[in-house]
């Protein structure tokens, strides 16, 4: 991740978990234990003596360690009724929740009762300890953060520890991983109106990814707020809203994590390994490519190496600067673009994974100008293509993506996909349900390509006597108008196990291991 | 609509035996084959839906400290019964009637509701309670269930054979103009895939129609033909001014209906033009008089709009975490299981008189906009309802909102927030326990954890709902009849059939 101007004090940095700063790329041995709790007295004493590396940037540590809790987690640690209940409903039901489960498409194989881990509140663990070690240190830092409590304190599931496997930058599929992600507002500048801004732009308000600060709404997404005067021991800080409170919120985020196992054999079988087709569906470059003389688009041109980099878009970049992306060449290179000019998606089709899953549409339709238009556009007329509109306003559903890949053998790799999020719902549960797996997303009859469940739609089209496409297609445009269709897709990754986590601040980490509680 | 109270202590059994018309593996989906209520035979019916009416929030009313008398309303739990169809409502009742053991089932269920006997006439009574909706909103105006079916069988169909053309040879798909010659020929010699006329919509609905679009422009326009003696013998100046209003708005005009409608150009210039009356007849008459009039009326009005957005409270109570999960289950689980969705919420109207007559004004105003303006395909930059209604009951003082909605709720909320809040404030402002609006139009939504909760919590599950064409979206139906008025052309120039092979991709 770039380096970013800070604005919030030191003291505020030191009280945030580093994991929402850094994606600790450097560290690369990491693995993420499950734990349910036996003991809680021993299990607040190992919290409390845990040493959480921070966003504070000072000399890069050799290793980090990051704590988060699920529901049961929090309740088993002894968070009292009134304050539980005031974490987000997503949270509080957890992810495998059976009408959730259908929104997000984890039905069929990626249904929850075939998960190796969270299947139920009985199945999900307590808390989740990541630790990241530089290669060959991993294992003596687990003995240091294991060494007192630990044993008499937690139990772990069976499916823990979840090893990781650095894949040098890449997924299993063989494409650049985390070639984008929101640049955060760190500086806490105004946000811009609702349902006004004309260009995507790719700062995030700080609010989206830490509760207690200002969301692109403008507003404090709830959280749990306490009674100062309940607390008067309790180290925490005010609530930015509401001054007489203890935001046990601030500084933390929700974390989202979900084991993808991916079928490469069965991707590279599918795509016959073209990497045209291969990277149609994701949305992106799969290998460097020469610059040709005739490429539509701009081309950065004091760039020297005369080579496009793979995980580059499909789509020409943007003449203009995209907010929030630059000044570096390698970013300008992977993220300054928008679909604003491909409309058709015969650069890159409307259904690839990554277009769908951050269309980098502004507030308002693609193309708005002048006073008579907008105010035309903004009552749903002087439409320019019939895909106009269809997804817009994509600042509100970003979210920062932390996972780390893993190989347990040829067969079962995959990634284990973390993500930070102020708000679950708006922000991952959107992204999934109504981007990803919903099959009419923009228009279009089928899910993504990667991570679509291929569920058929509801209806019998044959019953109703008319026929319905399947949702296992995947059609990609030409110029001519036509589209190469690609039938039968099939499932290229299994949904294994995955929980909503809160990944508290480091003072509401303390007060959840019962300092300053009464 | 049709709006019953049920028997004290009957909610219960209604929904029980609502429940019965659905499909076992789908809470609240109706079984479009169920022989107690064959919804897929009744061929007028878009969307139907039973709901019981049973408004939790209520409560909240015990915030309002200024409500000194009775502090709470209270009303009968009450069953809804309605439905989006072609054609007058009466046609679709009398159909259901005629079906026996359609009716008997209403009997049956409004056999609960508590002036329903048994030797009671289904079709008076049913005629009795219906109540009018005060908004309503059609995707597409004019298109018939049956249109609908058809266009996407030929959709389907021409999907199939296109299939055909491209397995041909690989290099067919650059052929889009190939391709366009086999599905036209594919489609003239297919009579039976293509979709029968609409029948002629009636001459009176027309004329009706007609005669309400025009009315408002009348009105608007009146001041200036009423004003023509003063025309003869004003200034030359005055008249070049005139003139000069007059080619702007007509330039204004000929802009608004070639990049919206024509309706939506006559009302934008009709307003404009009431607007500047008043100034024009100060500047006719040589007084300040009219002017100040219309200043003063507009003053009053808004400094009384002002008075009560400021000084209402925001009544937005917190309920306890067990019990909303509880609620927002329920609904969930009605929820997803179809690529559209239904939306019912009941709520109050803010208890004063002038929001209870501005709630109608406004949603005579979104009525009327709704009818002329928006009737291909989008209501505002919405492009995911198919229908939506809001209906007063309870004397004005309650609101039912019903809307068919494309995607998920969580989609629907926010497209409502980023593209029409404005419009969302303007129609729900008046709702007591709605975000604080200021100006009608700005803020409200806005806030959009406390929009999304107050919906939420105001949301009714729906006890019976019914879609007579799962598995389509508003912007399949949109392309599927462009499709179909591609095909009925003649010749169509190139770009013409990339976009159908776009279509058809």
């Amino acid at each position: 991740m770039k380096d970013q101007p800070l604005h919030l004090s030191d003291a505020e940095l030191r009280d945030v978990q580093a994991l929402v700063r850094f994606g600790q790329d450097y560290l690369k041995e990491a693995r993420f234990h499950l734990v349910r709790i036996k003991d809680a007295d021993a299990a607040r004493a190992w919290l409390a003596s845990a040493k959480v590396n921070t966003a504070y940037k000072g000399t890069k540590p050799d290793t980090v360690l990051q704590i988060a809790f699920t529901y049961p987690g929090l309740a088993a640690l002894g968070l009292p009724g009134h304050i539980l209940e005031q974490f987000s409903h997503e949270f509080r039901t957890g992810m495998y929740e059976r009408h959730r489960a259908r929104r997000l498409g984890d039905v069929g194989r990626n249904a929850p009762e075939a998960w190796a881990w969270g299947r139920g509140p009985d199945e999900l663990p307590h808390v989740l300890v990541m630790m990241y070690a530089r290669l060959g240190e991993l294992e003596a830092f687990e003995a240091e953060v294991q060494a007192s409590h630990w044993l008499q304190a937690f139990e772990a599931l069976k499916a823990s520890p979840l090893q990781t496997f650095d894949l040098g930058n890449h997924e299993p599929f063989g494409f650049v991983d985390g070639t984008s992600q929101p640049v955060i507002d760190w500086e806490r500048a105004a946000a811009k109106p609702v349902g006004q801004a004309l260009d995507y732009s790719n700062i995030s308000a700080l609010g989206e990814f830490l509760l207690g600060y200002r969301n692109e709404y403008n507003r404090y997404t709830p959280r749990p707020l306490l009674g100062a005067r309940q607390y008067p021991e309790a180290d925490l800080p005010l609530a930015e809203d509401e001054p007489g409170k203890l935001d046990l919120g601030r500084n933390g985020t929700y974390l989202v994590f979900r084991d993808l196992a991916q079928d490469v054999e069965g991707f590279e079988t599918y795509t016959g390994k073209r990497r045209d087709l291969q990277g149609a569906m994701v949305g992106r470059i799969k290998k460097e490519l020469p610059i040709e003389p005739d490429l539509p688009g701009i081309l950065p041109n004091d760039d020297p190496s005369k080579v496009i980099p793979e995980g580059a878009p499909l789509v020409p970049l943007q003449n203009g600067p995209v907010a929030g992306v630059g000044p570096g060449m390698e970013d300008i290179w992977l993220n300054q673009f928008t679909y604003g000019n491909d409309l058709d998606g015969t650069a890159c089709p409307h259904g690839a994974h990554v277009r769908r899953a951050n269309p980098r549409t502004p507030d308002l339709p693609a193309n708005t100008r002048g006073l008579a238009n907008r105010f035309l556009r903004t009552l749903g007329f002087a439409a320019e293509d019939p895909h106009d509109d269809l997804v817009s306003s994509t600042r509100f559903h970003r979210i920062l993506r932390r996972g780390r890949e893993y190989v347990d053998g040829p067969r079962a790799q995959g990634l284990r996909f973390m993500c930070l999020n102020a708000n679950i719902l708006r922000q991952f549960e959107f992204v999934q349900a109504s981007w990803l797996e919903n099959p009419k997303f923009d228009g279009l009859d089928h899910g993504d390509p990667l991570l679509a469940s291929r569920a058929p739609l509801w209806a019998d089209g044959a019953k109703e006597g008319y026929g319905l496409p399947p949702t296992d297609t995947y059609p990609v445009p030409e110029d001519s108008g036509l589209s190469c269709r690609h039938a039968g897709l099939p499932q290229f990754v299994t949904l294994t196990g995955g929980g909503y986590f809160f990944l508290p601040g480091l003072r509401a980490l303390r007060f959840i291991a019962g300092e300053g509680r009464r | 609509m049709i709006y019953a109270p049920v028997k004290e202590g009957h909610a219960e059994d209604v929904r029980a035996l609502l429940d019965t018309l659905n499909l076992e593996r789908a809470p609240g989906m109706a079984d479009p084959d169920c022989e107690r209520f064959p919804f897929r035979q009744f061929k007028t019916i878009h969307f139907a839906r039973f709901v019981v009416i049973d408004d939790r929030t209520l409560i909240d009313f015990l915030a309002l400290k200024s409500q000194r008398t009775n502090p709470i309303p209270s009303y009968d739990v009450a069953l809804v019964f309605m439905g989006d169809c072609d054609g007058p409502s009466e046609e679709t009742l009398k159909a259901i009637v005629g079906h026996s053991p359609a009716a008997e089932t209403l009997r049956e269920i409004f056999g609960h509701c508590k002036d329903f006997q048994s030797e009671t006439d289904l079709l008076a009574w049913m005629r009795d309670h219906e109540h009018p909706p005060a908004a309503s909103y059609v995707n597409w105006l004019g298109r018939t269930v049956g249109q609908v079916r058809q266009e996407a069988s030929l959709t389907a169909a021409l999907r199939g054979e296109l299939e055909a053309f491209l397995a041909e040879d690989p290099q067919n798909v650059h052929q889009a103009e190939a391709a366009y010659r086999r599905l036209k020929g594919f489609f003239d010699r297919s009579p039976e895939l293509q979709p029968a006329p609409p029948a002629p919509t009636p001459v009176g609905w027309l004329v009706a129609n007609l005669l309400h679009f025009v009315s408002v422009p009348f009105v608007l326009l009146l001041p200036w033909l009423l004003a023509f003696p003063l025309y003869l013998d004003m200034p030359a100046s005055l008249g070049w001014l005139m003139l000069a209003g007059l080619g702007a708005a007509l330039v204004a005009f000929v802009y608004l209906w070639t990049q919206a409608n024509f309706e939506t150009a006559v009302f934008l210039i009709s307003v404009a033009a009431a607007a500047a009356f008043p100034a024009m007849l100060s500047l006719m008459l040589c007084s300040v008089l009219p002017l100040g009039i219309a200043l003063a009326v507009v003053a009053a009005f808004v400094s009384m709009l002002r008075c009560y957005e400021k000084n209402e409270p925001e009544i937005i109570p917190r309920e306890p975490a067990s019990r909303l999960d509880r609620h927002v289950a329920a609904l969930a689980e009605r929820e997803d299981y179809d690529v559209t969705n239904q939306f019912t919420v009941v709520g109050s109207v803010k208890p004063s008189l002038f929001r209870r007559w501005l709630a109608v004004a406004l949603l005579w105003i979104i009525d009327y906009a709704a009818r002329h303006f928006f009737t291909r395909g989008h209501l505002g930059r919405i492009q995911t309802i198919h229908f939506a209604r809001w209906v007063f009951i309870n004397d004005k003082k309650r609101l039912i909102f019903f809307s068919n909605y494309d995607g998920s709720l969580e989609a629907y909320m926010d497209d409502f927030i980023n593209k029409v809040g404005w419009g969302l404030n303007l129609a729900f402002g008046c709702g007591f326990g709605y975000p604080r609006v200021n100006w009608l139009i700005a803020g409200g939504a806005k806030a959009e954890e406390k929009f999304k909760y107050t919906l939420r919590r105001h949301q009714l599950p729906s006890d019976v709902w019914y879609k007579a064409y799962p598995g389509l979206t508003a912007y399949d139906l949109a392309r599927n009849t462009r499709v179909h008025d591609a095909l009925r052309q003649p010749v169509l120039k190139s770009k013409e059939i990339r976009m159908l092979m776009r279509d058809l991709s």
